[in-house]
């Protein structure tokens, strides 16, 4: 597995402004009610958190349910990732 | 009834039954994404990430995608180390398809487009082997299925139906639990096609793909390039890549003046 060949080193340091809001960035809420328009079924969880797609900060919304009859363990997943300073969608992934 | 009502009668029977049937059939554009190109048929590289055991499964969607009147595929050898299938990092103007053991994520395969509006720029589909190394799914059936449909998300596809448990439509962009029928949801069928030809009917006047042929397209470069699998959520975001990405700094914001930095080394 990849991840035993993983060496992680970790180190709590001072003073960062990585990961921050922008100054101006669209709300959470927006973000999830642009996510949610692009998904047919009713989901279970809804998650946004920030990052970066690129060089883009982006919203990345995850939205998972269960569909009529689906088989035990899998669940629809639809992540949609939103430009967190303009709302423009930049990427959406559905299984 | 004279013959003129007759004919109107059969006329009006004729268009209701039109209008069921588009109803039956529905529309399964995903939302109208679609790929920019300035003519039909476009081509569309499709680079290679699974290993041997998906190989004929996805040169059987390449081919079965191909029999689009409006689309043709060219397959193109990628990397399939385990950190790049794991990645599966996106190519501008490219599909990559790749296979990984990604965990119990709830899917068997996944699609993802990077969008400019309703145009695709690039597109990945990724296939979990944790599913497919188990008794249940590693079935051709079931890899047939998932691999058509999720490449064909990557086109502008949206499922057909999405009930698990219902007659199969006879299309991979059909849900089920039987993918082999009968009716077998191994391959598109004509509602596919049919679909596919009314996203593409028009033309953007320029192209996103990047092929040679009809798009015209730029090349690809690695800056071009987003991975599909985030790192761990705990990591936070990836500050520093160095030595071909070998090594990567991360840095996760704990609120205040206090972050984590969370050094990693990929061992291939």
């Amino acid at each position: 597995m990849l991840r035993s060949g993983v060496l992680v080193l970790a180190l709590v340091a001072a003073a960062s402004c990585a990961g921050r809001p922008a100054a101006t960035e669209i709300s959470r809420e927006h973000a999830i009610d642009i996510a949610r328009k692009e998904v047919s079924f009713t989901p279970d969880r809804v998650e946004a958190v920030r990052g970066t797609s690129g060089m883009t900060p982006v919203w990345r919304v995850t939205l998972a349910g269960r569909l009529p009859g689906q088989p035990p363990g899998l669940f629809e997943t639809v992540v949609v990732e939103i430009d967190r300073r303009t709302g423009s969608i930049v990427s959406l992934a559905r299984t | 009834m004279t013959g003129s009502r007759i004919v109107g009668r059969l006329m009006v029977g004729s268009v209701l039954t039109l209008a069921a049937g588009a109803v039956l059939l529905g529309d399964h554009s995903w939302n109208g994404y679609h790929w920019a190109r300035s003519s039909n048929p476009f081509t569309l590289t499709v680079v290679d990430s699974v290993t041997s055991e998906w190989d004929a499964y996805l040169n059987e969607a390449i081919a079965d995608w191909t029999a689009s009147s409006v689309l043709d595929l060219t397959r193109v050898a990628g990397k399939t180390g385990s950190r790049d299938r794991y990645l599966c990092s996106s190519i501008r103007g490219r599909v990559r398809v790749c296979n990984y053991p990604y965990g119990d994520t709830g899917w068997l395969g996944i699609a993802r487009i990077w969008v400019n509006g309703v145009h695709i720029t690039k597109a990945i589909t990724a296939v979990n082997d944790t599913y497919f190394s188990t008794a249940t799914y590693n079935t051709a059936p079931w890899r047939r299925l998932v691999m058509c449909q999720e490449v064909g998300h990557d086109f502008g596809l949206d499922h057909q139906d999405e009930i698990f448990d219902n007659v199969n439509l006879g299309s991979c962009m059909d849900y089920t639990s039987d993918p082999d029928g009968p009716p077998s949801n191994e391959h598109p069928n004509l509602h596919d096609y049919e679909q596919l030809e009314t996203i593409y009917a028009h033309t953007d006047g320029k192209s996103a793909t990047a092929n040679g042929s009809a798009a015209g397209g730029s090349a690809p470069s690695a800056a071009d390039e987003d991975d599909f699998v985030d790192p761990p959520a705990q990591w936070g975001r990836l500050v520093r890549s160095i030595a071909g990405g070998r090594v990567q700094v991360y840095e996760r914001d704990l609120g205040g003046p206090n972050r984590v930095v969370t050094r990693v080394v990929w061992v291939q």
